[in-house]
């Protein structure tokens, strides 16, 4: 039951995070940067619980946020970039030889890659790679800086909050 | 690292595959945009190159003030060429990313509209220019 209303609230985090980031306009000139701070909250719950809690959360904040803020598009874009985002992370986790941090940089760049990716195949031009280095610097600050806070969240936040005893 | 390896919790801040990643990655951006500005360099007449759905619609020297619109399904953008650039000045997209970025001078940019999958850039080497648009 605890652990329930934990993921409960863990999603409703991502969710206001992903809501409120969107009225910070970062670089209005570059399309798809953003800080990505739901990603803190996959990377804590990854950590603190596992991967199966971790992908309920992901699926459920982009269905969610898709719904009530976005169209297709928006669910398409975000949804590519998670997915693939959230196996990199898996693997590098599961390898044991990055930290909570590199994981979460790892993750970050992969998912502005993949959503670039998914740009160049459905508007069919490589003129989009202008772009690449940008999303590339964008993706590994905003990774270093969720990584941080979700491994701090993970080592302050006692166990006995999250998980039954 | 930050002398906090004593504590509890999961593992270290960094570990050494963490730094070697970061390495990478700014190997990586580096290298982009190194790409990027060696695409970028004017070798002559610049023009403007419009592409919808991977398609090149129009190719038009930067001469003279000029505006185009471009239609997808009912929809639009509406494009301003001038001496020395272009910006997307109108449109009825959804999130109207594409008139947020503004005039672009630079050879090698380009403003895109996911949506209407709009591609315009500055093209610095122009030499089989060809002016696709007449009115």
């Amino acid at each position: 039951m605890r652990k329930t209303a934990v993921l409960g609230m863990l999603t409703c985090a991502a969710l206001m995070l992903s809501w409120a980031e969107s009225f910070l306009p970062i670089a209005p000139t570059i399309p798809g940067i953003r800080l990505g701070l739901a990603n803190m909250m996959v990377v804590f719950c990854l950590y603190r619980f596992g991967w199966r809690e971790a992908a309920m959360i992901n699926a459920a904040r982009i269905l969610l946020s898709a719904f009530l803020f976005g169209n297709f598009s928006v669910l398409l874009y975000s949804t590519m970039g998670a997915v693939c985002a959230f196996f990199v992370m898996l693997l590098m986790k599961q390898s044991g030889l990055f930290s909570t941090v590199g994981v979460s940089i790892g993750g970050g760049v992969i998912h502005n890659m993949a959503q670039l990716l998914l740009a160049m195949v459905i508007v069919q031009t490589v003129q989009i790679s202008f772009y690449l280095p940008w999303l590339l610097a964008s993706g590994c600050l905003t990774g270093l800086f969720n990584g941080v806070a979700a491994n701090a969240a993970d080592r302050l936040l006692p166990k006995r909050f999250t998980m039954k005893e | 690292m930050f002398g906090c390896d004593k504590m509890k919790g999961s593992g270290r801040w960094f570990k050494r595959a963490d730094i070697y990643l970061l390495a990478a990655i700014f190997m990586c951006v580096i290298m982009a945009f190194a790409f990027h500005f060696l695409l970028g360099r004017n070798d002559g007449a610049e023009c403007v190159v419009i592409e919808q759905d991977g398609e090149v619609l129009y190719r038009i020297p930067l001469t003279k003030l000029r505006q185009i619109t471009v239609e997808w399904q009912d929809e639009y953008n509406v494009i301003r060429i001038e001496e020395d650039g272009f910006s997307v000045i109108e449109a009825d997209c959804p999130d109207l990313l594409c008139v947020q970025q503004g005039k672009v001078t630079e050879a090698g940019t380009s403003v895109i509209c996911l949506p209407h999958r709009l591609v315009v850039y500055i093209d610095g080497d122009s030499e089989n220019t060809v002016d696709a648009l007449t009115d």
